[in-house]
């Protein structure tokens, strides 16, 4: 009879009519709930499928010469892994999907500022899924340029490279218009007396990431077009035959995917800023530090883009201004690691699965970060540019990094998204092998980046080989342990235990309202005047019970 | 909506004095290069002057934000600023990598 | 509960007792304009990394451009700036009567936009005629046969005048869709935005011209 026992799972808004059918009332709906269940899905799906692409590739690699794939074919598989990576899962990763979910939650609104675009970017988003997917059956096949895209190649190539660069752009398009919805819902749909310096850390993360999509993704997205009218025109803008200068288009593509890369980590550390104060059940050391932090990675990091051109041609002026920004820029990340451990110090840690994975991107992200200031040493970076070394500090970077903060906050949020709780004991297990299994996968790529190994390459001198095999058996465990991980998550979803409105014993607006969360969020939107992480004596300060109520009058 | 009250109220006067302005720099734009013989590097610092100043006029007064809150004034000078960074850095790759200034050269 | 259009705004109370109004995603004039205005800006990177790409080549290629340059039509050019600029403030009294509720006033302003720009892509489209009927367009084997910088020139003439062109004819369309939207008087002189929100669209295909043509055409 009642209404407040129904979440969102059963009943929704869509953007026109009435839908009997649950497919439609899922696909058409305007909620910021679904939306972000509509898009972890698909993303998912693309990352196994990458995930499977990048076995085949490391499979080939098992051993020195041909064994089952030839070399073009091999070039197009490094295209597709990386585009379906970092356009389709990384890019709009964390924010297309905890984001979507938590940001109204965090703030204290009922949805995000512009419901009905958020919809739009979800069907962006799905037309250039399948405009990169449908180019890989058609004609030549998909691109064989590298996700880079780097010119006269990918003008002279054969493959469907407009295809590919057309997705991107709506891609990118999609992204933005996520960006511009997250700023808009920051600034107006605050719950009445959050001031910024009031807001979850997860929220700066989201908003530093969202200007970041405003403000950069165009410029990659004139790019691409301008490669585009270069094929199919001839405009010679980037064509050397012509007068054009093809570093120029790697100034204009890293000029976004650059900043791109921090789009990725800036929500991660986010999630890293709501699980340690939580699991050590105490205020986070240096609040405003993080917040400001937050902004500043996101504003230097317009300015280091260069570094990726080392080698390309750039003058060697620009290559030491980039070089001491790039180190400038690794300040602010080191304000919160340290503000992150700081807090951990003399704390009654929970090692619950969601710290683990947290602590484990630790280690693994401090790897990445360090490699990177290594490459961004002009000198070094001489020598190891273009080598397994770079590719080993990106991964170390993007997947010991972002991903496994993605995965820390699918279990933190788990029980608030699903309402039930997943099992601890074969969650944390999972951790362990995927941990396992990614270092044995990427540091022997570090050695065998020094020693020469060339990356993009299908075939290499037999002096590799060992590292190669032992990566390859590192591809292994670590596809074993996702999974694991997925399984444990799936039988969680289907079989767990009912999971309350706070597990965890936290202290932000998303837990003080049932799991599930009910259609319109909040009952009542609290006047928010106290710090996100107040704990007392290792427990949350304020708890309140802001779920919807069955006598209220107002609609 | 409640700000409807709290709105600046708009005059068509305002348009049409910002109006004439732009027409007036207008013909300054076509004029300069018939009137003065520059080479490329004051032609340019001319031409950007006045088109710089026609783009306030439009922004402040046509887009409203001289009238607005200042969260879009802080926003625009943001932007702004984003552009004179990447300009001077693509500047400065471009000067050196194509004269015969660069370091260690 | 429904998100519907309500006329209660919801109150929150602090703890001294003052109230607080939240703001409702369905009715936020304020959030409509900042929404906007961020797009206004990812325009602003788009254009603003075309004129990099040719600031980049005209220093590179300074007096091939200038001779090109000369080689454009300054007198349609000129008019179609005088055109883009009486438009931008037929666009801008169209919102001056909407709010002052002279919604026919605000009506016929459309209208005369709509058909300044409508001349504008006329006159665009006779000077690029001019340029493809003399065999200059890009890929074109007279074209190629010319110098690095005078390819270059017009490669970046025909991408970023087809670029702002398009902008022109989206906005056209966004026009006609705020016509039939005040017709129908889903947006009156209580609200407003919309027709706001295509002027500051307007103003900015007006901002973006400013600058393309005198580096463009008054380079020579």
């Amino acid at each position: 009879m009642s209404n407040v026992h129904k979440s969102f799972y059963d009943q929704t808004h869509t953007v026109f009519g009435h839908h009997k059918n649950k497919i439609l009332q899922w696909i058409f709906s305007i909620d910021h709930k679904r939306i972000a269940l509509l898009y972890l899905f698909v993303m998912f799906s693309f990352f196994a499928v990458a995930v499977m692409v990048a076995l085949v590739m490391r499979l080939e690699l098992f051993s020195p010469g041909q064994d089952f794939i030839d070399p073009n074919t091999y070039n197009q598989a490094f295209t597709l892994h990386g585009v379906i990576m970092i356009f389709l899962f990384i890019v709009p990763g964390i924010p297309a999907v905890l984001g979507n979910f938590l940001l109204p939650l965090q703030l204290g609104a009922r949805d995000v500022s512009f419901p009905k675009l958020n919809l739009l970017s979800w069907w962006l988003y799905m037309i250039g899924a399948v405009l990169a997917v449908t180019s890989l059956f058609i004609g030549d096949g998909f691109a064989d340029t590298g996700w880079t895209f780097y010119a006269p190649y990918s003008i002279k190539t054969g493959t469907n490279v407009i295809w590919a660069l057309s997705a991107a752009f709506i891609l990118g398009f999609a992204s933005i218009l996520t960006g511009i919805n997250f700023v808009a819902t920051i600034h107006r749909l605050r719950a009445p007396g959050m001031t910024f310096f009031k807001m979850p850390l997860f929220v700066w993360g989201l908003y530093s990431t969202s200007w970041i999509q405003i403000l950069a993704t165009p410029v990659v997205g004139i790019s691409l077009i301008m490669v585009v009218l270069e094929r199919t025109f001839g405009i010679g803008i980037f064509d050397p035959t012509k007068g054009g200068d093809p570093v120029l288009l790697e100034h204009m593509f890293w000029i976004y995917s650059h900043p791109a890369v921090y789009l990725m980590i800036l929500p991660a550390f986010g999630i890293a800023s709501e699980i340690v104060p939580t699991f050590c059940r105490k205020p986070i050391f240096g609040y405003h530090a993080i917040a400001i932090s937050s902004a500043m990675i996101a504003g230097v990091g317009y300015l280091v883009w260069g570094h990726h051109m080392y080698t390309s041609g750039e003058s060697e002026m620009i290559k030491l201004i980039f070089s001491a920004l790039t180190f400038f820029v690794a300040v602010p990340t080191g304000v919160k690691f340290f503000d992150w451990i700081a807090t951990m110090y003399k704390a009654s840690i929970d090692f619950k699965t969601p710290m683990l994975w947290t602590i484990g991107t630790f280690v693994t992200f401090i790897i990445g970060g360090l490699t990177g200031l290594i490459v961004a040493s002009v000198g070094v970076d001489v020598y190891l540019h273009d080598t397994y070394f770079v590719v080993a500090h990106f991964h170390y970077a993007i997947l010991g990094g972002v991903v496994f903060l993605m995965f820390a906050g699918m279990h933190y949020w788990f029980p608030k998204i699903t309402g039930k709780m997943y099992n601890e004991k074969h969650a944390s297990r999972a951790f362990y092998v995927i941990f396992v299994g990614f270092n044995l996968l990427w540091f022997p790529m570090f050695i065998a980046g020094m020693l020469g190994m060339p990356r993009r390459y299908f075939d290499y001198l037999p002096e590799f080989e060992i590292w190669h095999k032992i990566a390859t058996f590192g591809s292994w465990v670590f596809a074993l342990g996702l999974i694991y991980m997925f399984t444990t998550l799936y039988r969680g979803w289907k079989y767990g235990e009912k999971a309350g409105p706070n597990p965890w014993n936290a202290t932000t607006l998303e837990w003080q309202i049932p799991s599930p969360p009910q259609l319109e969020n909040f009952g009542e939107i609290p006047y928010v005047d106290y710090m996100p992480y107040e704990y007392e004596k290792g427990e949350p300060v304020h708890r309140l019970d802001l779920s919807v109520k069955e006598k209220k009058t107002h609609e | 909506m409640s700000t409807q009250n709290e709105l600046h109220p708009v005059k068509a006067s305002v348009y049409f004095n910002v109006f004439y302005l732009l027409i007036g720099l207008t013909v300054l734009t076509l004029a300069q290069p018939m009137v003065m013989d520059l080479n490329l590097g004051s032609t340019l610092i001319v031409q950007l002057g006045i088109a710089f100043t026609k783009a306030f006029l439009i922004v402040a007064y046509y887009m409203h934000i001289k009238s607005s809150s200042s969260l879009f004034k802080k926003l625009i000078y943001t932007t702004i600023v984003l552009w004179i960074v990447l300009y001077t850095i693509m500047a400065i790759d471009t000067y050196y990598r194509y004269t015969p200034n660069d370091l260690f050269r | 509960m429904s998100n519907a259009i309500s006329n209660e705004p919801e109150i929150v109370y602090d703890k001294q007792g003052n109230p607080h109004e939240v703001v409702d995603f369905n009715n936020d004039y304020e959030g409509a304009k900042l929404g906007f205005w961020l797009f206004i800006f990812t325009e602003i990177m788009i254009f603003g990394a075309m004129f990099l790409v040719f600031g980049f080549y005209l220093f590179q290629f300074s007096q091939d451009f200038m001779d090109a340059s000369n080689e454009l039509n300054r007198l349609l050019g000129g008019i179609n700036t005088f055109i883009l600029l009486i438009s931008a403030l037929t666009m801008g009294l169209s919102l001056v009567k909407l709010r002052n509720n002279q919604v026919n006033e605000s009506k016929k302003y459309i209208w005369i936009t709509i058909i300044l720009a409508t001349i504008f892509l006329t006159i665009k489209y006779f000077e690029w005629s001019h340029e493809i009927h003399l065999g200059i367009y890009p890929g074109s084997p007279t074209l190629n046969a010319m110098e690095h910088g005078t390819k270059l020139f017009f490669g970046l003439y025909f991408t970023m005048t087809g670029l702002h062109g398009l902008h022109i004819i989206i906005g056209i369309g966004v026009m006609f869709w705020v016509l039939a939207l005040i017709h129908s008087g889903k947006v009156n002189s209580t609200d407003f935005v919309v027709l706001e929100n295509t002027a500051l669209y307007w103003d900015l295909v007006h901002l973006v011209w400013v600058f393309v043509f005198p580096i463009f055409y008054l380079i020579y």
